[in-house]
């Protein structure tokens, strides 16, 4: 019996311990110099320090998108042959042809999807950390996530084909994959978090001006141009959302990732900065330059000193970038007064003057003619807007909203610039997923459609 | 599962007839399976009932229920006497003293009750009684190492006299009749010996003998968690290696060195370089992982050592400490050591000392070689640039691309004398041991050095240009690689009485390894490639009126690895047994590499320019703690046919590792510190991971022939997720199935076992696979730097263990008049869930910038087989001579069964090494040639007038599908021992970069154009391979023992033995395993050439035991 009760007794120590083990192997994440484990980052610094990233990417996809939206468009014209062919990339984009299913072209514009998806996840995972804890900056930080957030989405819906996905990943959870989001839904969503964003009380003009500026941008797409109005009636002139790029190297510790130069992500980055600009860009470009190419207008600064034409507005990976400006708000206003506008109405044609007053451009005059007075319209906008990304969502919306011909919209014609393979402009029409869609979510086959 | 269910019958069958007890008294053998404990005074309770058997019958039986020798002391005790006894769970000592009465002599036990003394009753005569008798002494050792061989039974045939062999081997049989005598030689393990002697009368007559080990020791005792076990009750093949008997085959530095001398089947040894210190590559049993290692556990003394590096540190223990190395594979792994043993384990046993007199053992070796085989000729065009009209290195591309136009061919023999970076390799080992100790205590002492060095040196022709530019050339830098090695072991054993010991162990071990280097960069604002225009047979390459950049570099790696143990055996009763062991291995290595430069112009002094520093310091812990408890119980009247030993057991691991660098850029001249330089990097990392896990088994044996192993093991870990399955199953079984008695008794089959097992284990992902990973960073927010943070790898919450299942199949036996030894395994392995990396979609947002994100997803499955067959055969076995052949083979096969939905083919490391589904891990792909046309006529190809498929097409495997090992070894009058191995492989690819006729077509425009297509698209060096290796030849003498005597030496041993002797290939080259890989070229200009094969050495080592 004795024995019994040792072996028993012993047995029971052993269980015990067995039982316990759970608590022996839980070890700290690895740490490094930079390495940052999930206990520290489930903070209120950590939650800061995503929306950071956040932050950051979404400049980035700013940066990638502004430059493909220029190639895709007139914006920017044919790099000739022998002038980036040493760097391996080819004119797809301004040869519009189709980027789905073709790897090497999605490598192209896989650049600012990736952007907007990341920009998309930190600033959820940032606002859930966040939430988590009592601050004084909690509330705007939350509103600047969900703008940043919804400035995301509102960038796919304009520029990317109906039926983008728009995947989640929790801060403590794992990849949920979604099918593809229309671009009516995709607006739908850019609203609904630009609201939130708003509904947070804090004092940050720049947020609140993305917030309503955004959401205005949102409702455009969507038709809804008094709701627009509405959005964007408390910015006030000299309210602003910028983002900053340098060249400098970031302060020791910084990764190679730290830098933020302006399409630094785009190759060889001064032959890109000094891009061809041409009129007429596939027979429906704008004229960017004047007869003679001189004089020109200042909204689209053109070095003179070459030829052919180079674009010389954004020469520096150093700049401000204007992402939301009163300038927006004038152009929403003076659409939606275009749009209920008789033919003797002026209040739109007024709006448009007294944005290009603030540069010290001569008034326009009325065109005459609905057609005419929405080409004026998204002409203004064009040279407003030169370079900063919303080229082919202004193509998209004349084509959708205004009933426009896609071959009076987009570069069409023959096309030139490369080595021959390619004799006429291609049907792109919108910037496709990245093949990584297409191969690894597994709720995504395709486009719901990839028209305008 | 027809046979045990068809044992159990019977058993129950018997045990329903009662007097089947009495009637197989032979049966009851075992030495643990008594009915009670034993009883300290009067001897253990027993049960035995026997009528009319001689009194000699009585003692047998008794000592098979008991495990107690049966000894007498007089020729003149006759056995013989018909008696009866009935006992039923009686002390011995009543037994015995019932039986002797009314005789002569009467029976004793000894105060350990290990042995029973049947005596003349004082009185009645005693020793010495009869003076016509003389004495047999002698020693017994084993004939592969030399070693003693203790505990050998030794007795007169006929007659009750016998004795055991003392821990030296020897031993003395007193009053032995005179006449002539057969005497038995008996050990567990070895070949019974019977021999004719002839005594004189009051002579001493020496009886030496060499026993050889039974070619398939089924008795012989392998380590497990669970206590140690007789091979017979294992149904896995678990190969075990005696460190003296590889010393007698070839120089043993290391423990590899022992891996690839013991030719295990299914191990495969890669060494990376023959430079010092160069670690090798162990693969058992093929790859089961993709992306995850594929290296074994290596445990020494029941602690794990870090399994990253951990073959590499293996290499760090003193060879002359260990005292046995098991190789542990397939699925016996999983029950014992489960999470991370997927890969075999690698079973260390260090040497605890033996007790008696304090031994000395001293052991040198010295060895001397060099590298050999021809190397192959580089060429390099040279030409002049179209544009610039510069000189310019000009190749075939070049030209086909029209930017130069060739001239010349260089040609670059490094076979020149002048250009030999190979030189000669030595090898020092010393080492002292020491043992010894008492019945409460024992010792095992050893302390070591080595120093290797390379066989790499600084090229003649590098030493006239650095004195024409008037450098001079440190010393220590004509052979640049060398490693050093000290060690120090030490166990001590304290047993305070028979129901517990404790064994305390420490080794250290501390590398230096030193890599320098001399080397001319080039002329510093120079022409670009550098104005030498090499031609061997003059020294006219250095353009006087440039300057030169040399660049002296030195990298020092200090290891200091520690490994303290302390396991502890404590038995409360006779059937249960408690173990415990803990232990951590602690390794630290500092790295502190410079580099100087200093310029230098012919005729003009140098001066130093800048340098670099970096520091680096790894520590690594590795702890394990574990118990283990095991039990055996009383089975009654089922002893004699039921066998159960139950285990349970829980253990601990934990490694934890950190690392901290440094580099300072830019020193200025003369300055070497770490606080100097203009510019910086620093880093530091730190990991850590742990894993418990209990486990629970059981050995079930029936009838002593049919063995069931059976056992489950759960794991928890903080790589593993809830959602896991971490429980690894495993059961074996083993028959020996000669032992039944419808087996015929035959002289072709002496022995046959059966065995099969199936057992799971597993490797585990990182932490961070599971949780990701994340960097701190900067971002330009409105105007200024601000901190964030970026995921930098995407984790997977649902990661599992990749789970390994492994099937092994087998049989052992010996035929031919136990002449011929054979043991055949086939393994199957299937390791589901593997890792691989798989892309995420962008949408998820978790991408690292602009790219894609991928992470591990538990989705291939890759699968193993091996056919293992070993085979020895004694061609000739007298008393003066043993011829022994082995031959082994392994048939690998390795698949990439399933690679996952919507996962790619992709490449690794090596740009033709790729991973598909229905192909190899690391099998060498390549693009196919379609054709070649030389539309411009200009007598190149360039890349467009080359057509190639689309696709990749399999060529084959990198690793060898036939192994193969052939050994002869001959023992003549016990002392010579001759021994030679020689190894083959074949059915494999390497990709031999060096090929004269590839470096031809890549360089000269004249190369025909086929031989450009092949080269363009570099498929020139990938082709089947096969080569023949000798290993290895040993002349081994052993001194006798009247020479001993003279010089009051216990043993000396002296080995002659070369060391990888000769290589047969079927293409001009050296030796595959290090021709393939990353050296694709040589670097002229520099004193860095292909890594280095192991060198052709030659060995003389001495072993001394005082």
């Amino acid at each position: 019996m004795r024995k019994l009760s040792r072996a028993l007794l012993s047995i029971g120590v052993i269980l015990i311990s067995a039982c316990s083990l759970d608590g022996l192997v839980s070890v700290d994440d690895p740490e490094g110099e930079r390495e940052i484990d999930r206990e520290s980052l489930n903070t209120l610094a950590g939650g800061i320090s995503l929306y950071h990233n956040a932050v950051g990417n979404l400049a980035r996809g700013v940066s990638a998108l502004s430059h493909d939206v220029g190639f895709l468009t007139d914006e920017m014209a044919a790099l000739r042959i022998g002038e980036i062919g040493s760097t391996g990339r080819t004119n797809f984009y301004d040869a519009r042809i189709k980027t789905e299913l073709s790897s090497s072209v999605q490598g192209l514009t896989s650049d600012s999807y990736s952007y907007w998806h990341s920009t998309r996840t930190s600033a959820s995972q940032a606002r859930q950390i966040i939430s988590r804890f009592e601050s004084d900056l909690k509330n705007f930080y939350l509103s600047a996530s969900y703008a940043i957030e919804a400035q995301a989405v509102l960038a796919l819906a304009e520029n990317f084909c109906s039926g983008v996905p728009l995947s989640t990943v929790p801060f403590e959870g794992d990849v949920e994959y979604t099918s593809g989001f229309s671009t009516e839904a995709m607006f739908e969503q850019a609203v609904a978090l630009f609201d939130s964003s708003l509904s947070l009380a804090h004092d940050s003009i720049p947020v609140l001006t993305l917030a309503r500026i955004g959401k205005a941008r949102a409702l455009l797409g969507l038709n809804r141009y008094q709701d627009a109005v509405a959005a964007v009636a408390d910015v006030e002139q000299g309210d602003a959302f910028t983002l900053s790029y340098t060249q400098a190297n970031p302060p020791s510790g910084g990764g190679t990732t730290g830098g933020r130069t302006f399409w630094t992500n785009q190759g060889t980055v001064n032959i890109y900065r000094s891009s061809i600009i041409e009129n007429m860009e596939g027979l429906n470009g704008l004229l960017w330059m004047a007869s003679g190419n001189l004089p020109q207008d200042p909204r689209v600064p053109i070095n003179t000193t070459t030829t052919p034409r180079k674009q010389n507005k954004f020469t520096s990976g150093t700049l401000t970038f204007p992402l939301a400006t009163w300038i927006d708000v004038l152009m929403i206003r003076a659409e939606a007064s275009l749009e209920n506008a008789g033919p003797s109405d002026t209040e739109w044609l007024d709006i448009i003057n007294q944005a290009r007053a603030t540069r010290g451009i001569v008034d326009t005059t009325d065109p005459g003619g609905p057609e005419a007075r929405v080409n004026l319209l998204f002409r203004e906008r064009a040279f407003w807007f030169y370079l900063q990304g919303t080229r082919l969502s202004d193509y998209r919306r004349l084509v959708r909203q205004y009933n426009r011909n896609v071959s009076t919209i987009y570069p069409t014609g023959p096309y030139n610039k490369t080595s021959g393979s390619i004799l006429n402009y291609g049907d792109a029409l919108v910037f496709m997923p990245s093949i990584s869609e297409f191969n690894y979510n597994p709720k995504f086959t395709s486009c719901i459609n990839i028209n305008p | 599962m027809k046979m045990p269910v068809q044992y159990i019958f019977i058993a129950l069958f018997c045990l329903s007839t009662s007097s089947l007890t009495a009637q197989m008294p032979v049966l009851l053998t075992g030495n643990r399976l008594w009915d009670a404990p034993a009883d300290s005074t009067a001897g253990p309770r027993i049960t035995i009932s026997m009528k009319n058997v001689s009194m000699e019958r009585v003692l047998d039986s008794i000592s098979s229920l008991t495990g107690m020798t049966v000894l007498s002391n007089s020729a003149d005790i006759k056995l013989n006497k018909l008696v009866s006894v009935d006992f039923k769970s009686r002390p011995l000592e009543e037994i015995l003293g019932s039986l002797f009465a009314g005789t002569n002599y009467e029976g004793v036990m000894s105060k350990n009750s290990k042995t029973i003394l049947v005596k003349l009753r004082s009185g009645k005569g005693g020793a010495g009684q009869n003076s016509e008798t003389g004495t047999i002494v002698g020693q017994m050792v084993d004939s592969a190492s030399g070693n003693p061989v203790v505990g050998a039974s030794i007795s007169i045939a006929g007659r009750n006299l016998v004795t055991t062999t003392d821990k030296d081997g020897r031993f003395s049989l007193a009053n032995v009749p005179v006449g002539s005598h057969q005497v038995s030689v008996k050990s567990f393990g070895y070949r019974a010996v019977l021999r004719t002697i002839t005594v004189s009368k009051g002579a001493a007559q020496t009886l030496n003998i060499s026993l050889v080990a039974l070619p398939t020791s089924l008795n012989e005792v392998v380590t497990t968690v669970t206590g140690n076990k007789r091979r017979l009750e294992l149904g896995t093949d678990i190969a075990r290696i005696d460190p003296d008997v590889i010393r007698r085959r070839a120089p043993v530095a290391n423990v590899t060195d022992m891996l690839e001398a013991a030719q295990i089947p299914g191990v495969l040894i890669t060494p990376t370089s023959g430079e010092p210190g160069s670690p090798s590559r162990i693969r058992i049993r093929g790859m089961g992982s993709i992306y995850k290692s594929n290296d074994p556990l290596v445990i020494i003394d029941g602690v794990w050592l870090d399994a990253e590096g951990g073959t590499a540190r293996m290499d760090a223990l003193d060879p002359e400490m260990i005292e046995s190395i098991e190789i542990v594979r397939g699925p016996s792994a999983a029950t014992e050591y489960g999470q991370d043993a997927a890969n075999g384990v690698i079973v260390i046993t260090t040497k605890k000392g033996v007790a008696g007199p304090a031994r000395w053992n001293i052991n040198y070796s010295y060895d001397n070689g060099r590298p050999y085989g021809t190397k192959p000729i580089v060429y390099k065009g040279w030409g002049t640039a179209i544009t610039s009209e510069r000189q310019m290195f000009c190749t075939v591309a070049h030209v086909a691309n029209r930017e130069c136009t060739q001239d010349s061919l260089l040609v670059f023999d490094p076979n020149n004398p002048l250009l030999n970076d190979e030189g000669t390799e030595t090898n020092h080992r010393l080492s002292l041991a020491l043992d010894g100790g008492s019945s409460a205590m024992r010792y095992s002492i050893t302390a070591s050095a080595q120093t290797d060095i390379g066989a790499r040196q600084l090229r003649p022709i590098d030493f006239i240009r650095y004195r024409l530019l008037d450098v001079s050339v440190p010393g220590d830098y004509k052979k640049p690689r060398t490693q050093d090695r000290r060690s120090i072991s030490a166990n001590f054993t304290l047993i305070p009485d028979d129901k517990w010991n404790v064994v305390f162990g420490v080794q250290t071990n501390q590398t230096k390894l030193e890599s320098k280097l001399i080397a001319m960069e080039g002329a510093v604002g120079g022409p670009n490639p550098p104005d030498w225009r090499l031609d061997t047979d003059t020294v006219n390459f250095l353009n006087r009126a440039n300057s030169y950049s040399i660049i002296r570099s030195s990298d020092p790696v200090n290891t200091l690895t520690s490994l303290y143990t302390v396991q502890g055996n404590w038995r409360p009763t006779e059937r249960w047994n408690v173990q415990g062991t803990g232990g951590i291995e602690r390794s630290t290595g500092e790295t502190g590499g410079l580099s100087l430069q200093s310029i230098c112009r012919v005729g003009v002094p140098c001066f130093d320019s800048t340098g670099t520093r970096r520091q680096e310091t790894s520590n690594s812990s590795a702890y394990t703690m574990r118990f283990m408890t095991n039990y055996t119980p009383s089975l009654g009247k089922l002893t004699s046919i039921l066998e159960l030993r139950p285990a349970f057991g829980i253990d601990y691991r934990k490694v934890a590792r950190s690392n901290l660098s440094g580099q300072r850029n830019n020193l200025a001249p003369g300055e070497t510190g770490m606080e100097s330089g203009t510019s910086s990097v620093a880093d530091y990392s730190s990991y850590a991971n742990a894993t418990a896990g209990w486990y629970l088994n059981s050995t079930i044996g029936l009838f002593r022939r049919l063995y069931f192993d059976i056992g489950v093991r759960q794991d928890i870990g903080s790589a593993i997720t809830s959602s896991s399955s971490t429980r690894y199953p495993k059961l074996s079984t083993s028959w020996l199935a000669s032992d039944e008695s419808f087996w015929p008794v035959n002289n072709f089959v002496g022995m046959l076992r059966l065995r099969a097992a199936l057992g799971y284990a597993a490797v585990q992902p990182e932490i961070s696979d599971i949780r990701g990973r994340y960097v701190s960073d900067y971002e330009f927010i409105d105007g200024v730097w601000v901190r964030t943070t970026k995921p930098t790898a995407a984790g997977n919450p649902a990661l599992k263990p990749e789970r390994a299942a492994e099937f092994e199949l087998g049989f052992d036996t010996d035929i031919i008049y136990d002449r011929v030894s054979v043991g055949l395994t086939y393994a199957h392995s299937i390791n589901s869930n593997n890792l691989v990396l798989r892309q995420i979609a962008q949408s998820a947002g978790v991408n690292t910038g602009r790219g894609s994100s991928e992470r591990f997803e538990n989705v291939a499955k890759v699968i193993n087989r091996n056919l293992e067959l070993s085979l020895d055969g004694r061609v000739i076995e007298t008393e003066n001579m043993y011829l022994v052949l082995n031959y082994n083979l392994t048939l690998s096969e390795n698949k990439v069964a399933r690679l996952g939905d919507g996962v790619s083919p992709f490449t690794t490391g090596d740009r033709a090494s790729r991973i598909e589904a229905g192909y190899p891990i690391g099998g060498i792909w390549a693009r196919g040639i379609m054709g070649y046309n030389d539309e411009n006529g200009d007598g190149v190809l360039s890349a467009q007038e080359l057509i190639m498929t689309d696709s990749f097409s399999y060529i084959g495997w990198q690793q060898p599908r036939y192994r193969a090992g052939y050994g002869v070894s001959l023992t003549v009058n016990n002392q010579w021992t001759f021994d030679t191995r020689f190894s083959q492989r074949s059915k494999y690819v390497q990709r031999l970069q060096f090929q004269d006729s590839y470096i031809i077509a890549r360089q000269d425009v004249n190369a025909p154009l086929s031989d450009q297509a092949l080269a363009q698209a570099d498929q020139f060096g990938s082709r089947p391979v096969s080569d023949i290796e000798w290993r290895s030849l040993s002349v081994t003498y052993q001194v006798p023992q009247n020479l001993l005597q003279k010089i009051r030496a216990r043993s000396l041993q002296v080995s002659l033995q070369g060391d990888n002797l000769n290589l047969w290939t079927n293409y001009v080259g050296r030796d595959p395993r290090v021709n393939a890989g990353s050296a694709t070229s040589y670097d002229m200009l520099r004193d860095t050439g292909l890594i280095m094969p192991a060198s052709r050495k030659f060995s003389l080592s001495l072993r001394w035991g005082l």
